[in-house]
């Protein structure tokens, strides 16, 4: 029989694809897992989609399989990320007829950001997420407005969007394998979710970003709310890419170098250092091949300097950023790579992000805060819809669990 | 903003949301897992669907087995062949009997229980054949005595001790013996009427009937009034057969004996006693001298002048004619 309370959560990164067969009721809980090379993605857009396809349910197969045979897992949860998902911010505004604000002003303040969303957002693009940044009542920023006196009521909200060519492709990906999407976030939230501490408080200044291999998700939260959420292009395979191109070695190695060596703070005390990529795994080759410790390490540094950079351009558009960086994903790995974020956000203090979830501790490294954040947003969403719903929609999802 | 409008917009906002994009959830051969999944779908669906067939014609033809004979039509009459060990009943009895319609199918269950309702039948098998017509096979009570009550009316006693008419017998049957002094029982199962302990007087009248056959012939009536209707009863040991002897022609010696008493524990010692007496010369002496009384009762007892070899004896007892 197929089980509804079990779910695949699936992070499908350009490296590689991580999926958790997690278990919903009575509490969020993995029950497999796995994570293994994705094919037919480069730079966080799809290249291939039947090699993507073929990768992507190999690793949904066998994390079924480590979940126990007898589990048919019907339903999906997925991330979006890359180049086609965007963020925009839109207004609804409404003038306080009565002097104070009541719950109508609010819902016409809402009705009217909405309308406006929906008036910005292209024929060709769809919602994948929205939130309220923040009320504003005269020009004033206000956590709740009800009760407060003024003139006009603005509804700050945020829209993440995706194109819909991106959405049906990915969509695909669980269908054909009989799975329907049942949850769609952004990765950038997700991972925000993931490295989300029990110390910290809900209204703490954050920008968490998700340095993976083709893309970055990043996400700014102010006092609590999300102010802004963004995907740039440039991640871990672009410095391999530059490494490659600059040092003249195979993409394998500069991988490899990277990991190994690799640092986003160039140390400019001994500029004719080198390192011997022979010593690799004592793997042999024809003839020896020795590279410059500083140029790598310039290289790599300069790729995420400039990362960083527009990433601090648009957080900086409004307001500008104080408050913690939590770098997560798999590149946050990367040796000096805290010195570099807090020298490019003025000096704010910089933490590597690993998912600290309880149900998911086995899962505690950077590249896999996409793919625990989600479980855990799906796993909120469904109780907030459930508490909604009431206990009636038990039994029909049980006759939909039968065939 | 009106509500109305509201609802609208929140229409709007959902076909704009992801969840409006629409999902084509198909298991398609793609991949290589797909195509795995696939097949063992198809192969789940088919082994539900196996199974639940499976259980469904269970149940169809238990119902079917039950229900035997609503389902099957056969155009025309349907013919019966009747067969009977017994050879007494015959295709016109059970006709009558059934009150058989050739024209619509019968329940066969129902038509079983009718034929068992007849004393006569002690067990009946009824079958439909591929073509649709009957086969009934009936095995028969075999009558080893006679009853006739107050109002002169014959029945038939089974060697089981069933009751049962005896319209279906011709008359040579009425030879068998007559019994006497029975208390009739209700089988609880059936609900026919029996003549209790049965058994132990079928085995004496049948011992009489095949081994002894020309004492047998002149037997009259069986009197049960000292042979108790349980066999378990304490009394069952020292119970006696009364038999008397027919008033005929053939049977000379009527006139004189008017009743043997056998012990019904050892009537095989006593019938061939007795046959050994009839044998012997002295038996007419003993009963056709002159000077003799006119009427004997023959008993049989036990001598036990030495207890080690103890034996039993005919006693020829005198009584008044006419007064037994
Ligand atoms: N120790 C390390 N130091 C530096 N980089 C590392 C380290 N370990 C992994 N990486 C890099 O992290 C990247 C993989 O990270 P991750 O798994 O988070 O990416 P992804 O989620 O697959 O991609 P994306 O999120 O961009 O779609 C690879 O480019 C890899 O080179
Ligand atoms: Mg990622």
């Amino acid at each position: 029989m197929a089980q509804d309370n079990i779910l695949a959560v699936i992070d499908i990164g350009s490296a590689e694809t991580k999926v958790l067969v997690v278990d919903l009721e009575p509490q969020l809980q993995v029950i497999g897992a796995f994570c293994a090379k994705t094919e037919g993605m480069r730079k966080g857009e799809i290249v291939n989609l039947g090699a993507l396809k073929e990768s992507v349910h190999s690793v949904i197969g066998q994390a079924e399989k480590l979940a126990g045979a007898a589990r048919r897992v019907r339903g999906a949860c997925l991330a979006v990320s890359g180049a086609l998902v965007g963020g925009f911010s839109v207004k609804g505004l409404t003038s306080v007829k009565s002097g104070v604000v009541r719950a109508d002003d609010k819902d016409a303040a809402r009705a009217d950001a909405f309308d406006a969303c929906l008036h910005r957002i292209p024929e060709n693009r769809h919602i994948v997420q929205h939130m309220l940044r923040r009320y504003l009542l005269d020009r004033r920023q206000r956590e709740e407005p009800l009760g407060l006196s003024g003139r006009e009521l603005t509804y700050d909200l945020w829209v993440i969007d995706a194109d819909d060519t991106y959405l049906t492709e990915l969509y695909q990906i669980p269908n054909r394998l009989g799975m329907t999407v049942r949850g769609l976030f952004p990765a950038s939230l997700a991972s925000a979710e993931a490295v989300r501490t029990f110390a910290q408080i809900m209204d703490d200044n954050r920008l968490v970003i998700d340095i993976g291999a083709g893309t970055s998700d990043f996400v700014l939260f102010r006092d609590g709310a999300v102010v802004c959420t963004g995907v740039i292009p440039v991640g871990g395979e672009h410095i391999t890419n530059d490494m490659s191109r600059g040092l003249q070695i195979r993409m394998e190695d500069a991988e490899r170098l990277k990991i190994k060596y690799g640092n986003a703070y160039a140390r400019d005390d001994d500029v004719f250092a080198e390192i011997d990529l022979d010593s690799f795994e004592g793997e042999l080759k024809g003839f020896s091949k020795h590279v410059s410790r500083y140029k790598m390490e310039l290289i790599t540094e300069l790729r995420l300097r400039e990362l960083f950079t527009l990433i601090a351009k648009k957080i900086n558009a409004e307001e500008a950023f104080s408050g913690t960086v939590f770098l997560t994903g798999g590149t946050a790995q990367m040796e000096g790579i805290g010195k570099l974020a807090s020298a490019i956000f003025g000096n704010a203090e910089v933490r590597i992000g690993e998912p600290s979830l309880s149900f998911a501790r086995a899962y505690a490294e950077p590249k896999y805060s996409t793919v625990v954040g989600l479980a855990k947003l799906y796993r909120d969403a469904l109780s907030q819809k459930r508490e909604a719903l009431g206990k009636s929609g038990w039994f029909r999802r049980f006759f939909r669990g039968m065939f | 903003m009106s509500r109305k409008q509201n609802q609208s917009l929140a229409e709007r906002m959902h076909a704009k949301e992801w969840r409006a994009l629409p999902q084509d959830v198909a298991l398609s051969g793609d991949t290589k897992s797909g195509t795995r999944r696939l097949f063992g779908e198809i192969l789940r669906k088919f082994s539900v669907v196996l199974l639940v067939g499976g259980i469904a014609s269970l149940f169809v033809y238990v119902w079917l087995d039950m229900m035997a004979g609503f389902s099957e039509e056969k155009s025309g009459p349907i013919a019966v062949t009747f067969e009977s060990d017994g050879g007494m009943l015959d295709e016109t009895w059970f006709r009558a009997w059934t009150e058989f319609d050739e024209n619509s199918a019968p329940n066969l269950h129902h038509l079983r229980d009718r034929i068992m309702a007849y004393p006569q039948v002690s067990a009946a098998r009824v079958m439909r054949l591929p073509n649709g017509d009957l086969r009934v096979d009936v095995r028969e009570r075999c009558p080893v005595a006679r009853l006739v009550d107050k109002e002169g009316r014959v029945r038939l006693v089974a060697t089981d001790g069933v009751i049962f008419p005896s319209e279906t017998f011709p008359l040579q049957q009425s030879m068998l013996p007559i019994l006497q002094d029975v208390r009739i029982a209700i089988d609880a199962k059936t609900g026919f009427e029996r003549v209790p302990a049965m058994e132990k007087l079928t085995d004496f009248i049948e011992t009489a009937r095949t081994a002894y056959g020309k004492l047998f012939r002149e037997w009259d009536t069986i009197s049960l009034r000292d042979f108790p209707s349980d066999l378990r009863d304490i009394r069952h040991s020292w119970s006696l057969i009364y038999v008397v002897p027919k008033a005929s022609a053939q049977n000379p010696e009527h006139a004189k004996v008017v009743e043997y008493v056998f012990s019904a524990s050892r009537f095989r010692e006593d019938l061939k006693l007795l046959a050994a007496a009839r044998e012997h010369k002295t038996w007419n002496d003993a009963l056709g001298a002159p000077n003799r009384p006119p009427a004997y009762r023959v008993l049989f007892i036990t001598n036990r002048k030495d207890p080690q070899k103890e034996f039993r004896e005919i006693r020829l007892i005198p009584v008044q004619k006419g007064n037994p």
